[in-house]
């Protein structure tokens, strides 16, 4: 089934190659002595008449609408970690980046009532991610986001270096639940599901028959 | 566990009557094929509720509600709205139907109390408790009451009634509470036929029947009801 | 008396055909209910014939049929009532007339019927797939969530949820419920090992029969009415018994789960291994879930010779010694594996014959007591099991609590009577009589053999899991495979020759203890041996009787084993 692809025919003219290059010659000179600003990272480098390159890291690249950042975990309004430990992220993660330690019948009290678990440790090796987003697309809980600025409460400060995955090793590139809820910021959730479950079962109606309160962190 | 029979009053009714008179004598009471007499609990909104004994099929419901032996009329001089003619599982019956009996078309006030006919015309004498509604009443209130009742007394061993019930009972009380939508009745109606014929016992159909023929017969007061209420604020939201 | 059934001629099966989906087919009139009764052949059990599945929850094979759910409901055709002939209605061409049932009252409207409690009758077709059985299931399963929490990524049943399940194969995706739901109960210590979530249950009353009528405790109801129907115990008396965990496997969502379990991994992270249980006896057939050589939980796996689909707890909980981590996992004594086996055979061989006792504990597999015995023929060694006992009980425990005394008494390591040699064997290394003394998995000092007297042996060889008094005065210490580790057969008291698959990989340098028994008999008896689980099973039930009786081989096993004369 194989296509078979025409050549384009190149004149004389394109064949002696020599044109393309000075044109080439001419679009480096022509950034060399530029006094315009680059639009990709004006608003950042007021000052800077002259600009060839970016002093990077002082000097930061903004980044563009859209653009996908690192994994991170978010917090809701009330500073609590909003994710269960579900672990579908971890199942959906093609490369298995993720990995997440089940908090078992002891672990820390969720922090949010009602949602009785949260993971003790996530960690997310970014040196096997591939940024496909999965992770967020597959979270019940809104709790993970490859985001820059899609929710509000995102943190510009924390998250501006959201392209700029560092490390001097390969243990510092798998980072743990702290330092992915720290980058992640804060998350506006309007919904608030955990809490509304518990506030609707309050206000309800007695339960008809008042079973003894058993409950097992008692 | 011993077995415990609880026998009804209108059974022991029955008995002192065939005794008395013996059998034979006690089928020629009643209309073919509905033979013998029964209890009329006579209840809601009449002048004299009380109970009656009846020949089964000699008497219309007209006479029971109207005739000064039996109900002596609805109350406060209203109007008639709606007649339950057998307890409250069995379907409504609204003021001014007409059906087929026979060759003519019989008002529903001139319906004779039995088992056949009530059957024929969508019905059922069940346990003879008739219950009478004036137009004072609003049917939507009436039915929530109805539901509220079955909710509580559904045992919950089958899912739809136990579901259903309780499901139908808050959907009428959010209805009476300033919360009727439009489309309450189809939503109504959609919960009751899930129910119907499919439960353990007949309760489902003693929960549903009264709902499917409520909003069947007062479908406008149904969808009307979100457009008449006031208090909007005390409605529950989904 | 087993041998005489086998081969009389199967009971011929009456049959009888319906129709499921407009299919013919051929299904037994007469099934097996739960106590092993043959009752009528229900609308459900011929679906499954028929390859179409109808979804439940209240039923089960093995639990009295309740019919409270309402999940199989199916639409029906029958024939019709017998006419003044007493005959049944036909069509013109003489075929049975076959009507669609309706609502007695409503006849617009199809009636289903429940598969579970319906028997068939002949010419009866069953509407597995119609629209109307359809829209039968969409409302239950509409009724049933209407309250249900939703808790998914929170409940440890997600992923092996009938309530998912059935919901993405046979549910609506949208529901018209606009009111508030109930509420109930969570987080409810039932008992030790049990935790109720009683807002995902969808009352079925699974746990409440297999509490009832399996386990003979009476300990479960139902508290309130209607909708709020709840699962209880009797006011704070603990849900208690040794089948608890059951009702755990039983209960179709998340109501009931383990603590034992509890957030501990998400079920489709867990590879799944058929082995057995080795708490006791009886040999209750289970599945391993487990994840990068960790085990997260036992499962019983149904086999009807053994235990039918249930297990206990004490068995279901005891595998936490096999992460411990005191595990024995490297060989003291020599410098490792190759020169232990060399030096052992070496001073085996130079034993004088008589002098050398070898005790295989009974939870040892069949197949490396076997090799024990081997070299104790050659080295004319005493041998015996050492005994374990515990409480038993009328349902699976069994008092026994080695799972494989049977196969140490058919190999001929231990008699009857097990531990009964061991006096014998104690009086032989106090006399000096007995210089060597190899141990299998059993701690010979809690069995008269002191320390004292280990002291005196010229070798000491032993093979264990765990450390104790043993292996602490062992010259060779060889760290063997928990039976999760390696593969092999136990024989349980009733004789049921049964395999299990390995789910972990041993701690460190530990090896299945068949793996370097083999070279070992090897090396001492000149013998060829298999290097493969399979060979040597074969090769062992060729010389065993009892096993070759049955010709028995690896493959012949299956997942559910075979029962031997014991
Ligand atoms: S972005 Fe993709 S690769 Fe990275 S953690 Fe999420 S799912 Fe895994
Ligand atoms: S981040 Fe989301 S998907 Fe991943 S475990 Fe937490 S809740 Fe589940
Ligand atoms: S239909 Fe009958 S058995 Fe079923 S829940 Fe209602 S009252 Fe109980
Ligand atoms: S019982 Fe099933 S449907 Fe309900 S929360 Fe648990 S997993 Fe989800
Ligand atoms: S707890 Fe589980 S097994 Fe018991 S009735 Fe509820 S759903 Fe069924
Ligand atoms: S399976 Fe529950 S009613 Fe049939």
């Amino acid at each position: 089934m194989a296509k078979e692809v025409q050549r384009v025919k190149l004149s004389l003219w394109e064949r002696l190659f020599f044109p393309t290059l000075i044109n080439g010659f001419k679009v480096t000179l022509g950034h060399f002595l530029s006094f315009k600003k680059s639009k990709v990272y004006e608003h950042k480098n007021k000052t800077n008449k002259f600009k060839t390159t970016l002093n990077y890291p002082e000097e930061l690249w903004s980044v563009p609408e859209g653009f996908r950042g690192a994994p991170y975990l978010v917090n809701d309004q009330d500073g609590s970690t909003k994710c269960v430990s579900c672990q579908l992220c971890e199942f959906v993660c093609p490369p298995k980046a993720i990995r997440i330690t089940p908090p078992g019948i002891d672990g820390e009290d969720a922090h949010r009532e009602g949602a009785e678990k949260m993971p003790e440790d996530f960690e997310i090796n970014m040196l096997r991610c591939i940024f496909c987003g999965f992770c967020e697309e597959v979270c019940p809980e809104q709790a993970i986001f490859l985001a820059k600025d899609y929710y509000e409460g995102y943190n510009e400060k924390l998250m501006n270096r959201d392209y700029a995955l560092t490390g001097s090793n390969r243990e510092e590139m798998v980072f743990h639940k702290d330092k992915l809820l720290e980058r992640g910021g804060t998350h506006h959730d309007r919904i608030k599901k955990w809490e509304k479950k518990t506030q609707d079962a309050k206000e309800q109606e007695s339960f008809p028959v008042t079973m003894a309160e058993k409950n097992i962190n008692d | 566990m011993c077995p415990t029979i609880v026998n009804n009053v209108e059974t022991l009714c029955n008995v002192k009557h065939i005794v008395e008179m013996g059998a034979e004598q006690y089928t020629k009471l009643g209309t073919p094929n509905n033979t013998g007499t029964r209890l009329i609990s006579l209840s809601g909104d009449v002048k004299q509720p009380g109970y009656f004994e009846i020949e089964t099929g000699k008497v219309t419901l007209g006479e029971l509600i109207y005739d000064e032996n039996f109900g002596g009329g609805v109350r406060d001089g209203n109007g008639l709205q709606a007649i339950i003619p057998g307890g409250s599982s069995s379907k409504v019956l609204r003021a001014g139907e007409t059906f087929p009996i026979g060759e003519d078309e019989v008002d529903l006030l001139d319906v004779p109390y039995d088992f056949d006919t009530l059957m024929k015309i969508g019905t059922m004498s069940g346990s003879g408790a008739i219950i009478v509604i004036d137009d004072s009443r609003n049917i939507v209130e009436c039915l929530a009451n109805l539901a509220e009742f079955y909710a509580h007394e559904s045992c919950g061993q089958c899912t739809p009634c136990r579901e259903g019930s309780l499901w139908m009972n808050k959907a009428l009380h959010r209805m009476t509470h300033g919360g009727a939508r439009t489309e309450d009745a189809e939503y109504l109606l959609h919960i009751a036929q899930n129910i119907q014929g499919r439960t353990v016992c007949a309760f489902g159909e003693a929960c549903s029947w009264p709902v499917l023929s409520f909003v069947n017969k007062f479908k406008h007061e149904f969808e009307a009801k979100s457009l008449n209420t006031t208090d909007k604020e005390t409605a529950s939201t989904p | 008396m087993a041998e005489e059934t086998q081969t009389e001629a199967p009971a011929v099966v009456e049959t009888m055909v319906v129709k499921v989906d407009g299919r013919e087919v051929e299904v037994p009139k007469l099934t097996e209910d739960w106590q092993g009764n043959l009752v009528p052949t229900t609308v459900l059990q011929a679906c499954k014939h028929a390859g179409n599945e109808i979804p439940h929850y209240c039923y089960h094979p093995k639990l009295p049929v309740a019919g409270n759910c309402r999940m199989c409901l199916v639409h029906v055709g029958m024939p019709g009532r017998l006419g003044p002939d007493g005959k049944p209605p036909t069509n013109e061409d003489g075929s049975l007339k076959i009507d669609p049932m309706v609502l007695p009252y409503e006849r617009q409207t199809p009636k289903g019927v429940i598969g579970c409690a319906t028997n068939l009758v002949p010419g009866m077709e069953i509407y597995a797939s119609s629209p109307e059985t359809k829209q039968m299931r969409e409302a239950v399963l509409e009724s049933l969530l209407i309250n249900h929490p939703l808790d998914c990524p929170i409940c440890d049943q997600a992923g092996e949820c009938k309530l998912q399940e059935y919901s993405s194969e046979h549910g609506q995706s949208e529901s018209s419920f606009a009111e508030y739901k109930v509420h109930k109960p969570k987080k409810v210590n039932l008992g030790p090992r049990i935790i109720l979530d009683a807002e995902r249950c969808v009352l079925c009353t699974r746990c409440i029969r297999f509490s009832r009528d399996i386990a003979d405790d009476d300990a479960l109801g139902i508290v309130n009415r209607g909708s709020y129907n709840t699962i209880s115990t009797f006011l704070d008396t603990p849900f208690d018994n040794n089948y608890t965990l059951n009702t755990v496997d039983l209960c179709p969502v998340g109501a009931l789960t383990s603590k034992d379990f509890r957030f501990q991994m998400r079920v489709w992270f867990l590879k799944e291994t058929r082995s057995l249980c080795s708490s006791c006896g009886t040999g209750c057939n289970t599945l391993i879930g487990s994840r990068e050589n960790t085990m997260y939980r036992y499962e019983p796996r149904e086999n009807n010779a053994v235990n039918g689909p249930w297990m206990c707890d004490s068995g279901r909980l005891n595998y936490k010694w096999i992460g411990r981590e005191d595990r024995l996992s490297e060989v003291t004594g020599a410098s490792g594996w190759a020169t232990a086996i060399i030096e052992i055979s070496a001073k085996l061989e130079e034993a004088q014959p008589g002098s050398v006792a070898i005790i295989g504990g009974a939870r040892q597999t069949n197949e490396e007591l076997y090799l024990l015995k081997k070299l104790a023929n050659k080295l004319e060694a005493i041998t015996d099991s050492a005994p374990r006992s515990g409480q038993g009980d009328n349902l699976l425990c069994c008092p026994d609590k080695n799972p494989n005394s049977a196969g140490s008494r058919l190999i001929g390591i231990a008699n009857e009577d097990l531990g009964s040699r061991f006096a014998e064997i104690a009086q032989g290394i106090e006399a000096g009589t007995i210089t060597s003394l190899i141990v299998f998995g059993d701690d010979v000092t809690k069995h008269g053999i002191d320390e004292t007297l280990l002291d005196k042996l010229d070798l000491l060889v032993v093979s264990d899991i765990l450390p104790n008094a043993t292996t602490s005065k062992a010259h060779y210490l060889l760290p063997g495979c928990a039976h999760t580790e390696k593969r092999g057969t136990f024989t349980s008291v009733k004789g049921q020759v049964q395999k299990f698959m390995k789910a972990l990989d041993g701690p460190g340098n530990a090896r299945p203890e068949w793996e370097f028994l083999h070279e070992l008999a090897e090396n001492t008896t000149g013998q060829n041996g298999f290097s493969t689980i399979e060979g040597l099973f074969n090769q062992m039930a060729e010389e065993v009787e009892a096993f070759k009786d049955k010709e028995l081989t690896w493959a012949s096993l299956g997942n559910e084993g075979v029962t031997v004369e014991i």
